[in-house]
């Protein structure tokens, strides 16, 4: 368990490092460009009146990202530890349980509350939103837990292409609930560029739970080759 | 990787043998604590620091 914690905190590290650069180089920018160009449209973003100057909220932004993905890779390390006889498919593991990661923590969320593209405004206020938020949170991770629980016992017994089309089913649940799920947000950039920003919210977001599962990956087999390498996984809790 | 011997149940198990409740719940609170203040803090000054990385990682509550 520590040591499954231990490279999960690792592996967080070093994606957060590169998930901060990332903010910094790429997020910060465009995040800065958009608002500028939203407050010039005629409707003023909503944050025109910044309390902390630019250079802080880039530096602040990107030290986020990497305690982001140390959060997420410690939340990782013990999740993968406890639920790892779960998960299917050898070596697939870790890119599972990131996949996992990845719909609970980002995707079902915005299933009803998008990414706001810099300018957008939000129709309600965050007393509503953070409840709901959570509630996606705990949703997603359902969604998740039946997908992959409906296709191990799937696979098992039917075969693997029903396994997999269990394992679809709730996937599509939470589709369909993005789509009649009514409009959080308003105005703000044109459609298409609001598009490519989420999409590049989307990948990246995806690429930090990727590398997290990559880098775990990684440690967790050097931890296999240098300690406990005994049949019984339960001895390598003990340290 | 470890065998398929056990399963998640026994991982819960062993997990609540070896781990006593206050160090679970000092984690537990430490994980809260950074998750709250990286979403959720409405505080203008946090608020305003970390705009950017809530716009780039897609939070809603920024």
């Amino acid at each position: 368990m520590i040591d499954r914690l231990r490279s999960g905190v690792a592996a967080g590290a070093i994606a957060g490092l590169a998930y901060g650069l990332f903010t910094w180089l790429v997020v910060s920018p465009v995040v800065r460009h958009l608002e500028h160009l939203a407050s010039h449209g005629g409707d003023h973003g909503h944050d025109a009146a910044h309390t902390v100057g630019e250079t802080t909220t880039a530096v602040v932004s990107a030290g986020g990202g990497v305690l982001w993905g140390i959060l997420l890779g410690a939340a990782f390390g013990v999740a993968y530890h406890l639920f790892e006889p779960g998960l299917p498919s050898g070596t697939l593991r870790p890119y599972v349980l990131a996949g996992a990661g990845f719909l609970a923590v980002s995707v079902s969320p915005w299933t009803v509350l998008p990414p706001a593209t810099p300018g957008m405004e939000p129709l309600y206020g965050s007393t509503l939103r953070v409840p709901l938020y959570l509630g996606l949170v705990v949703v997603g991770g359902i969604v998740a837990a039946t997908s992959i629980f409906g296709y191990t016992r799937m696979s098992r017994t039917r075969g693997r292409g029903v396994g997999v089309f269990v394992a679809l089913l709730p996937l599509v649940a939470l589709g369909l609930l993005s789509i009649i799920a009514p409009p959080t947000l308003t105005g703000g950039a044109s459609a298409g560029l609001s598009a490519a920003f989420r999409w590049l919210v989307g990948f990246s977001q995806a690429g930090l739970w990727g590398l997290i599962a990559v880098v775990f990956r990684r440690f967790d087999r050097r931890v296999d080759r240098r300690g406990t390498n005994s049949p019984t996984a339960t001895a390598r809790g003990t340290d | 990787m470890s065998t398929n011997t056990d399963t998640v149940a026994d991982r819960f198990a062993t997990a609540g043998a070896q781990i006593d409740p206050i160090t679970a719940l000092t984690a537990l609170a430490l994980v809260a604590a950074l998750g709250f203040t990286l979403l959720f803090l409405q505080e203008p000054l946090a608020h305003d620091a970390l705009h950017d990385f809530r716009h780039g990682a897609g939070i809603i509550c920024h």
